[in-house]
Parts: structure tokens; C-alpha cells; sequence
């Protein structure tokens, strides 16, 4: 058979090829633009002096936020929280460590339910909690409106269920839940977009990438858009690619690759959660695109990315343990009776001029030490 | 090789030799001719029609972005032939890749020297396909059913290497392998396309290949006309893990990352391509060059889609009826020929 020849034919084509292709070698050069440095004309002066004072209030550092009123620990004893998450994901499985910190500390018990992106599984782990006799439910990510039967079972047995991160916090709490814990996911948007128009000078052309079917992303980009529309509607263009969620990695290298070659000027990606910047970097690469990367979460491979200089910015959160401690105190609250605080996870937008060695030390100063704030509290 | 039917009667007529090694043998027919190469004429008229209308189908950029974008699809769906053609699954490739990843990347992490790294990647895939095998092959288990099972087994090993996390600080040397130009395409596409010369060779020039097409037509009578069915089988589910795990060693170059949680969206997308694929060229059977002009046919109907503004949901929409179609059709062929592939 002459098939071994043939493989090893191609082999040697291949290794070849690779030695070839040093010359075009995908790692050679820096993949950040440049900011802009040209003239700026009188509209793009004023564009910029108008959003610069909120782009430095996000970059600056974020207060440690932590109770001040102490909870009544005995009154949890022998309960339960479930922690039920749309899929253990890094950010879940991270929160879940915080949320277990916190636990731990107040003597509670926590059960972890992996919602496996499945909405059926979203209320089974309802209705598991309710049989289980849970004191209390987080429910991270999972959109209300595909357990609205099963919430109305929580509430029908008095188990209090927290939405967490997956609104806004002045938005309506929905039936069977009693607290929205989240961050300002629109104004997350708004503040990405006006760094884009500051560092660019207000001529950015950005395509945002976000999935209509997460309602969190619909808010950041319409939070992203408003802005465009508003400071640079002439100088400045914003593209939106609603990709399908479930199919996040072919469908951003599909899109993303179109809209480039539709608009090559484009000088900002904005895809509006971490974990997709690493769909994005080969589509950037292929189209030898030397566009800046800008995302929202904060997760550490990203903040190591901007230290790289691989990306120009990621809007964090503070430690994803912390939100872990600050969901489960609210959780707290509500299941002993005590006043909310009615927490807002504080974000900061991270770049290359605050991101320090990337850790959350540098990141997130005031948030050393955070448990030992909680801790203190609630024995106070 | 040569096989006979051992189908003794009162007559005794002569035994029927039937060389089906060989290739076979062509009356040209414009019928045939028009339905082989439909698809790669309508690929043709659309790429035309697209240069005509949209100004950026004339520059070969956009060409690249759109191979470049398909690579891994391609790859995935290659190799989802090897199984395909004897009339079995393997679901598992996708979270092979994936897995295969996971586990370079993260020994890479440990400063495990990137050639081991790289060793113990292939061997998951060479363990997953003797697992496949063993289950299919061996135990009889419905091949759809056991790798499923290894898929999701597979997921699940996935969390646990990277720890739920994504991997990324990938060396350059695995970026390089797969994003690194040659001729302005990147280098995971030039696998790609060396893979279906391959695939084609193995599949159009080879006894193997044949064997595999008789064995996927009607097993039991391979089997009687002597071809080693369970070792071909075997051996088939060997190499789709094996090229799995190559290919897991490009996802890492390609992204730059493991993202343990995407096995799932390339599941079933390399399946489509291939059961388009067996709609072109050699119809009603999973081809190379035919998975080839399929996918790109979607993906340049995608793309001229897209230009024009179509919401997400008409791209799907388009994908979806496409499959239907091409499917339909080769189920069609693959009945009007017999022995045909595309069940």
C-alpha cells in the first residue's frame, strides 16, 4: 500500500510549511493598536471632555463594600443554602468557593447544583431544594421567566431565592424571588463604550458582541450603544453581532470575521463577557486585525491578558470569592429576618495604566482581608 | 483483493466475482454527472454571484477569514467520516479534542516539556478510541450510545483537568502551530485540507477504503466475503480518536486557551458537514472532498447572509434547511445506489 509513503509525503509538506511560516509567524508582533494620537477636531475635543471624568471615576480604585450590622448566626444554625448556578463555569465555580467560605464561617450548610445550561435542570434543582427543605436559594444566572412555576413553589414554602447577576439593580424583583444581587450591567456598557471614546479620541469603530438571548449582555450593549449615540454619533461607528449563544465559538469566528472584512477600521472588539475573548483572538489574527480587545468580568485569565498586552481592557468585578461572602450574607439577611443592604457588586474597569501585576492585590486593594470584614461584622 | 458470494444453489452456477477493491467502473451518465457535482456548481454560482454583489468577496482576505473560521469545523468533520463510513458514530470527537486540550494545556502549565505534553494528549485519544472501540467493537453497544457516553465522560474529565477554569498562556510554539500563515492562510487550515488528500487517497485509492465502504454498506456481508470487519472497525475508531487528539492540539493553538465548556458547540456541526458532504461528488457516501464543498457552500451562503444584515436566527435558519435538504437527498442517492453510506 502506498499509503505510508503518501502520509509521510505530507508530513515532511507540514513540517516544511511550519518551518515556513516563521516568517508569518502568528505570535511575532504586538496585536495592540496604538491610541490614537492625531489632531482631534472640535466635536471629538468635546466628546472626549464630556465622558473623561466618568472613564477616571471607574478606573479609580473600588472601596471595599462589607456589612455593617451584625447577623444573627444562631438563628442559622442547622439550615441549609442552596447554591444552584446556571453551569459551573470558572466565575460559578469560584463564587461557589466564596459562597462556601462564608458558609463555613456562619455554620451553615451549603449544596452545590450544577444547572448544566438546562432549563429543565434549573427546576429540578428548585424543586430538589423545596423537597430538601432548604432555608434559603441563590440562584445565579438563570433567568427567572424558565422557573417562574417552581419559584412560585419556593414561595409557597417559604424559601426566600435571591436572583443573583442577572439584572440590573434598580430593575423590578421578579415574583417568588425577594432581592436583586447584582451589578449595573447597563452602566458597565456605558463606561466600556466612553473608554473606547477616550482612548481613541472619539473616532472609535467598535463591533460589540453580546447574545440578545442573555439578558444581562442585551443590557451592557444597549448600555454601550446609548453612548455612541449620544457623544460620538458622527465620528464614531458601533456594530452590534448578535451571535447565538449556544454555539458562542464557531458563531463569533463566523460573524466577527464578516463584520472585519465588512469595515476595516474597525479598532475596538467588544465582546461583552470574558470568556469569549478567546474566540475572538484568532478571527483578530486571521484578519490580521490589530484591533484592541475590551470584555467585562474581570476573570483572571483576562487580567493576565491585559498584563500580557494582549487585551486592552476588561471591566472586573472584585474577587469572585467576595461576591461569594456578599451573596451569601444577603441570603443571611433575609432568611434571619434582618434589614438587606442592598448590595451592588462594585465593578472597575481595568487597563493597562491600573492593572498592576494583574493580581487582585492590584487590582482590588481594599478587598484584602475581606472575609475577616464580614466576619466582624457579624459579630458585632 | 477479491471476495466471491458463497451462494450455492441446485444449479450450481458459478460463483459471482465481484472485485470490490477496485474502483468502480463509470458509464458516464449526465444525470450522475449533474447530480455529483450539483452542490460544488451551486458552491460556484454562489461564490460568483457574491463577487458580483458584494465588494467584499472580492478580496482574498475575506476568503481567508471564512476557511480560517471553518477550520476546526472541517477537521472535526473529516475525521467524523472515518466512523461515519462504516455505518457507526463517534460522537466523542468533539470532547476529545476538547479534553485533549485541556490536558496539554494544563501539563504544559506544570512545565511538563511540551513534546511529552503533546505524547500524552495523542494517547487520549488512542485510550478513548480503544474505550470505543472495546464498547462497540467488542461488547456490541450501539455505537451512537457508547459515544455519547464517552463524550459526556469526556466533559466532565475536561472540568476536572482545568478545574472548571479556562487555561490560557498558551506557549507561543502551539499558537504558532495553528495561526502561523503560509501563502496568508493559516496553518490549521493547510491541515485541514492536507487531511482531506488524505481521507480521499485512503477512502478513493485504497482497499481500506473500499473495505470500509463495503463494511459500512452491509457488514455481515463483508464479513462473509472475508474482509476483517472488527479489526477495521477497531482500527477505525483508533485513528478517529487519535485525529481527534491532533486536532485538540490545534484547538489550543487556534484559541489560545481551553475553555473546558465548548465541547458541546462542536458536537454536532461536524456531523452536518459530513452528511452534507455525502450529497457532492461521490453521492450518497461520506466523502472528503464532497464534506469539503459543503461546508463551504454554508459557509459562503452564511457569510453573503451576514453582509446583507440577516439576523443570527436566519443564518441558523439557512444552516438548518440546508441539512435537511442535502440529507434527504443523500438518503435518495444512498437508496437508489445501495451500499450507499449516508444512512
Amino acid at each position: 500500500m502506498k499509503f505510508p509513503k503518501l502520509a509521510a509525503s505530507l508530513v515532511l509538506v507540514v513540517g516544511v510549511s511550519v518551518s515556513l511560516a516563521a516568517c508569518t509567524s502568528a505570535t511575532g508582533s504586538s496585536s495592540a493598536a496604538s491610541t490614537a494620537t492625531a489632531e482631534l477636531t472640535s466635536a471629538q475635543t468635546a466628546c472626549v471632555a464630556a465622558v473623561k471624568a466618568d472613564v477616571e471615576a471607574s478606573t479609580a480604585v473600588t472601596a471595599l463594600v462589607a456589612p455593617t450590622a451584625p447577623l444573627d448566626l444562631a438563628k442559622l444554625s442547622g439550615k441549609t443554602v442552596w447554591f444552584i448556578t446556571v453551569s459551573m463555569n470558572q466565575f460559578s465555580t469560584d463564587m461557589a468557593t466564596g459562597v462556601q467560605a462564608a458558609a463555613d464561617a456562619a455554620g451553615v450548610k451549603i449544596v452545590t447544583y450544577d444547572g448544566q445550561g438546562a432549563a429543565n435542570r434549573f427546576n429540578e434543582g428548585i424543586q430538589q431544594a423545596i423537597a430538601q427543605n432548604a432555608g434559603g436559594i441563590i440562584l445565579v444566572g438563570i433567568d427567572p421567566a424558565v422557573v417562574s412555576s417552581a419559584l412560585q413553589e419556593a414561595t409557597a414554602a417559604g424559601i426566600p431565592i435571591q436572583n443573583t447577576l442577572n439584572s440590573d439593580p434598580s430593575d423590578p424583583v421578579p415574583a417568588g424571588m425577594y432581592d436583586n444581587f447584582t451589578s449595573d450591567f447597563t452602566k458597565d456598557g456605558e463606561n466600556a463604550a466612553k473608554w473606547a471614546l477616550v482612548d481613541s479620541g472619539c473616532t472609535a469603530d467598535i463591533v460589540s458582541l453580546y447574545s440578545s438571548s442573555v439578558g444581562v449582555w442585551q443590557k451592557m450593549y444597549d448600555g454601550a450603544k446609548s453612548v455612541f449615540d449620544e457623544y460620538c454619533p458622527e465620528d464614531c461607528t458601533f456594530t452590534g453581532l448578535n451571535v447565538d449563544v449556544a454555539n458562542v465559538s464557531t458563531d463569533i469566528g463566523s460573524q466577527l470575521g464578516t463584520a472585519l472584512q465588512k469595515d476595516q477600521n474597525v479598532n475596538y472588539v467588544y465582546p461583552v463577557w470574558d470568556s469569549a475573548t478567546p474566540f475572538v483572538a484568532p478571527v483578530l489574527a486571521a484578519a490580521n486585525s490589530k484591533a484592541k480587545v475590551l470584555s467585562r468580568d474581570g476573570l483572571q485569565v483576562n487580567l493576565d491578558a491585559i498584563v500580557a498586552g494582549d487585551q486592552a481592557m476588561t471591566t472586573a468585578m472584585p474577587p469572585t470569592a467576595w461576591i461569594g461572602w456578599a451573596a451569601f450574607d444577603d441570603i443571611a439577611r433575609e432568611m434571619t429576618g434582618s434589614a438587606l443592604l442592598d448590595y451592588v457588586i462594585p465593578t472597575r474597569m481595568i487597563d493597562s495604566t491600573n492593572v498592576g501585576d494583574g493580581s487582585a492585590s492590584s487590582t482590588f486593594p481594599e478587598y484584602d482581608g475581606y472575609a475577616d470584614a464580614f466576619t466582624t461584622a457579624w459579630k458585632s | 483483493m477479491s471476495a466471491s458470494t458463497a451462494t450455492p444453489t441446485a444449479t450450481n452456477p458459478p460463483p459471482l466475482k465481484h472485485d470490490f477493491t477496485a474502483p468502480p467502473k463509470s458509464q458516464f451518465s449526465w444525470a450522475g454527472f449533474t447530480e455529483r457535482w450539483a452542490l460544488v456548481g451551486g458552491l460556484a454560482v454562489l461564490v460568483i454571484a457574491c463577487i458580483i454583489i458584494f465588494p467584499q468577496f472580492r478580496t482574498a482576505s475575506l476568503f481567508t477569514t471564512m476557511v480560517n473560521a471553518q477550520s476546526l469545523v472541517l477537521l472535526l468533520g473529516l475525521t467524523a467520516t472515518v466512523i461515519l463510513r462504516l455505518g457507526d458514530f463517534d460522537l466523542s470527537i468533539a470532547q476529545t479534542m476538547v479534553a485533549t486540550g485541556a490536558i496539554v494545556a494544563q501539563l504544559v502549565k506544570l512545565g511538563v516539556p511540551a513534546p511529552l505534553a503533546i505524547l500524552a494528549g495523542l494517547a487520549l485519544g488512542v485510550i478513548v478510541g480503544l474505550i470505543n472501540a472495546l464498547l462497540v467493537v467488542r461488547i456490541g453497544v450501539d455505537s451512537f450510545v457508547a459515544t455519547l457516553g464517552s463524550f459526556t465522560a469526556l466533559s466532565g474529565l475536561s472540568y476536572l483537568i482545568t478545574n472548571s477554569r479556562i487555561i490560557s498562556g498558551i506557549p507561543d510554539g502551539f499558537v504558532d502551530f495553528a495561526r502561523s500563515q503560509l501563502l496568508g492562510i493559516p496553518l490549521i487550515t493547510w491541515y485541514a485540507w492536507i487531511l482531506v488528500i488524505v481521507l480521499w487517497y485512503v477512502y478513493q485509492r485504497t482497499p481500506l477504503g473500499r473495505y470500509t465502504l463495503f463494511i459500512g454498506g452491509n457488514r455481515n456481508a463483508a464479513r462473509l466475503s472475508g474482509v476483517p470487519v472488527n479489526r477495521i472497525r477497531a482500527g477505525a475508531y483508533i485513528v478517529s480518536g487519535l485525529l481527534a487528539s491532533f486536532i485538540g492540539i490545534c484547538f489550543i493553538g487556534y484559541f489560545g486557551a481551553v475553555d473546558p465548556s465548548v465541547g458541546g458547540q462542536y458536537m454536532l456541526q461536524p456531523f452536518a458537514a459530513a452528511f452534507l458532504g455525502a450529497t457532492a461528488i461521490s453521492v450518497g457516501r461520506f466523502n472528503a472532498f464532497g464534506t469539503v464543498a459543503a461546508l463551504y457552500l454554508l459557509t459562503v451562503g452564511i457569510t453573503a447572509l451576514q453582509l446583507l444584515g440577516a439576523q443570527t436566527w436566519v443564518s441558523n435558519v439557512f444552516y438548518g434547511v440546508a441539512l435537511m435538504v442535502a440529507v434527504t437527498a443523500a438518503k435518495i442517492a444512498g437508496s437508489r445506489r445501495g451500499g450507499g453510506q449516508a444512512k
